[in-house]
């Protein structure tokens, strides 16, 4: 839901950055392109300084917890609130992944990128960088256990790497090593593949090496001198914000660089490696991830249930073509693994030129399916009710509608709500195959817990727990109801 | 006049012959039992005279109107005129016992809903079941339920009463009650179609006799005529068994 929110804040956004550039237009003559740009307009205008970042780069930028509540926090980010008070604006943080930065900043979804990125030729023809605020070499982190097999770039030649996909990273690892590279989309999935060993190291930034070193003394970095020397961190924005640029520079000298971002960096740095009990850590994750779950199912089974009516009419209908259409895509929805069905839903509203967020395309591939299932259920319940009502409703003189009416539909409904309560069961279990698309529902989460804690076990065993209390908690409550369903059918007749 | 003619009536299913060229007349006060072995038509044709199942050929002449040829709609009226009780019951269970005589009143005839009441509770009254009007059916015997079955089709003040077996699903003891309110009915002068195994009661109750075999029926004016004077080895044969 947070995703599709954020689409629209985008687009919202889009708008208003196409109208203030026509506004730019009309106000030419009056301001003086020396005086402004369009980004730095969008900024005052809006009043904030909206901030990208990828935020799974400790210490640069990270998720902790501060009271129960996620927040985003590192001396990048620390930098970049900095910068929006200099310039008299309140500082927005948007998440992404960070091979979305660039567009985000090209298309004006995000004013600036600060997300300790570096400059590169290829990346300098797309937007502009600032100067470097921080200078920081690169390593590879290894087990300690391994230390002395990876010292060497010789040694480092047949390791298998992993690196941050599409960082300047990546391509170091792929000049260090022969073999393939591992490129993901987190730091933290990378080091977790290094602790279980299905990586030989993980080419990183040394201040995070050097945080991941205080964190575990499991971990130790390759003395192998790597080349390409420094990354130098720039804020990067707009090829049009001159303006912002020559701004952001002399921010950057009078207020971050020195003794300022070494307060940050170290104030980071005690940010991560603060003492919290896995709980307190990470609960929010699981919390916000059965909302997900939640919320998923709920869409899957709500529209499900309406394309369901749908398909039941047409399947019990008179007319040839409704009843097979309807049973064509109930046996084609039924015959195809959901997996398979959340893919095409998600790359096909992208193939045909709709940009949709990874949350709807799952609510709508899990309505798709469960509409399928619901029709059955439906139309089985309808079914189920003899014939003998029919006829004497009938004979008694209703016409086909009143007799659906009166007696079919209010019998029907006492054969479809308990199985309409298990097919939800169903959904709340089903739902976490969207994850594969990066819907942040419990088993995304759980992965993202996984990566974030070095700990594979205990946040599956969390989760296995949270799905179990929410299908037994509502079997429980549907056979509440059928009991009370089936009392009053003694008591009462 | 016959209130009810049958013209050359013919069914068959999916190649099998059911009924074959059935012609019949129904007089006013009536009580006709048909009489016949399972599996030879009876039910099939009564369940025509009301259009539950369409012949494929042949005529159903009600008040002067082919019912054959009549549409839905027209159907929806000639059906209020037409009570049909069932084999079994089919009651509606999730309505109490009043609703169940009301409802047909009040959403069909458009009867105001005090005087439907009225109605219902008057002929639940008359078929012995007064008592149990706000009870759901499941809650009645076997021969209550065929009792409030009947007082439904009757509160629509029909023309004719077609009974499909209404007795085959009772236990014994329940058959008497039923049988009695069907045959005060037939004293009342009501036209009457019953399909049935009850010998006794179309011997003393029924005016005329059908009696179907493999798809064909042979009309017999009194019970006595059948019962009695046939010489038909059909007949013999089925009264052998069934007396």
């Amino acid at each position: 839901m947070k995703k599709w929110v954020k689409k629209l804040v985008m687009l919202a956004m889009t708008v208003g950055l196409v109208m203030s550039s026509g506004l730019g237009i009309v106000g030419i003559s009056s301001v003086s392109a020396a005086q402004s740009d369009p980004t730095l307009d969008r900024i005052k205008k809006s009043g904030k300084l909206v901030v990208g970042t990828s935020a799974d780069y400790a210490p640069y930028e990270f998720h902790t917890t501060e009271n129960g509540k996620d927040k985003i926090v590192g001396f990048d980010i620390a930098a970049a609130r900095e910068i929006g008070k200099q310039l008299g604006v309140k500082t927005e943080i948007q998440e992404m992944s960070f091979d979305a930065l660039l567009g985000a900043v090209k298309t004006g979804k995000v004013d600036v990128v600060v997300a300790g990125m570096t400059e590169t030729p290829e990346r300098a023809q797309e937007v502009n960088f600032s100067k470097p605020y921080f200078v920081d070499k690169n390593v590879v982190l290894t087990l300690k256990e391994n230390k002395d097999k990876w010292a060497t770039l010789d040694q480092l030649r047949s390791a298998k790497l992993a690196a941050q996909v599409s960082s300047k990273q990546d391509d170091l690892a792929h000049e260090l090593t022969d073999k393939n590279v591992v490129s993901l989309k987190k730091i933290t999935d990378e080091v977790t593949q290094l602790t279980q060993k299905k990586v030989d190291g993980v080419v990183v930034a040394s201040t995070t090496a050097k945080s991941y070193l205080e964190q575990s003394n499991q971990f130790a970095v390759s003395p192998a001198k790597l080349p390409g020397i420094s990354n130098g961190s720039s804020v990067v924005m707009n090829k049009n914000a001159t303006v912002l640029q020559a701004k952001i520079d002399k921010i950057l000298d009078d207020h971050i660089i020195g003794a300022p971002l070494k307060k940050m960096q170290d104030d980071a740095i005690k940010q991560m490696n603060k003492q919290e009990s896995f709980f307190q850590k990470y609960a929010p994750y699981f919390i916000k991830g059965t909302g997900y779950t939640i919320g998923l199912a709920v869409i899957g089974v709500l529209f499900g249930i309406i394309l369901g009516i749908i398909f039941a009419l047409m399947k019990l209908s008179s007319v040839k073509v409704l009843r097979w259409l309807a049973a064509a895509y109930i046996e084609a929805v039924r015959g195809v693994p959901l997996l398979i069905q959340v893919f095409i839903v998600y790359f096909g509203t992208q193939a045909i030129g709709l940009n949709v967020s990874s949350f709807l395309a799952g609510a709508i591939a899990m309505f798709l399916n469960s509409g399928a299932y619901v029709a059955e259920i439906i139309r089985s319940g309808i079914q189920a009710v003899p014939n003998g009502q029919t006829e004497a409703a009938r004979s008694l003189g209703f016409t086909k509608g009143q007799t659906m009416r009166y007696m079919v539909l209010p019998q029907a409904i006492k054969n479809i709500l308990p199985a309409l309560g298990n097919e939800f069961v169903t959904v709340i279990k089903e739902g976490s195959v969207v994850s594969v698309i990066g819907v942040g529902e419990l088993t995304f989460q759980t992965s993202v817990v996984q990566g974030a804690s070095f700990k594979p076990f205990i946040p599956l065993m969390i989760t296995a727990v949270i799905y179990f209390i929410l299908t037994f908690g509502i079997s429980r409550l549907l056979n509440l109801f059928e009991k009370k369903l089936r009392k009053s059918d003694k008591t009462l007749g | 006049m016959a209130i009810l003619e049958i013209k050359d009536l013919h069914k068959e299913y999916g190649g099998n012959t059911v009924l074959k060229s059935i012609n019949a007349g129904v007089e006013e006060g009536d009580v006709i039992a048909i009489l016949g072995p399972s599996g030879t038509g009876k039910s099939t044709l009564l369940r025509e005279l009301n259009m539950l199942e369409h012949p494929t050929s042949g005529a159903v002449i009600f008040d002067g109107q082919d019912i054959t040829q009549a549409n839905e709609a027209q159907l929806d009226k000639i059906r209020q005129e037409l009570g049909m009780v069932f084999q079994s019951f089919n009651l509606f269970p999730n309505m109490t016992v009043l609703d169940n005589v009301k409802i047909a009143l009040v959403k069909v005839k458009g009867v105001a809903d005090s005087e439907a009441t009225k109605t219902a509770e008057k002929f639940l009254a008359k078929v012995g079941v007064a008592d149990k009007a706000n009870v759901y059916p499941a809650s009645l015997s076997g021969g209550q339920q065929q009792r409030v079955a009947i007082a439904r089709a009757l509160a629509m003040n029909p023309k004719i009463m077609l009974f499909d077996e209404p007795t085959s699903a009772l236990d014994p003891e329940m058959v008497g009650e039923v049988l009695k309110t069907m045959r005060e009915l037939a004293l009342e002068g009501m036209t009457m179609l019953v399909v049935t195994h009850e010998m006794g009661f179309a011997r003393e109750v029924a005016s005329k006799i059908w009696f179907m075999s493999d798809g064909e029926m042979t009309a017999y004016n009194t019970p006595n005529n059948f019962f009695e004077n046939s010489d038909s080895e059909r007949v013999q044969s089925f009264l052998a068994k069934m007396l």
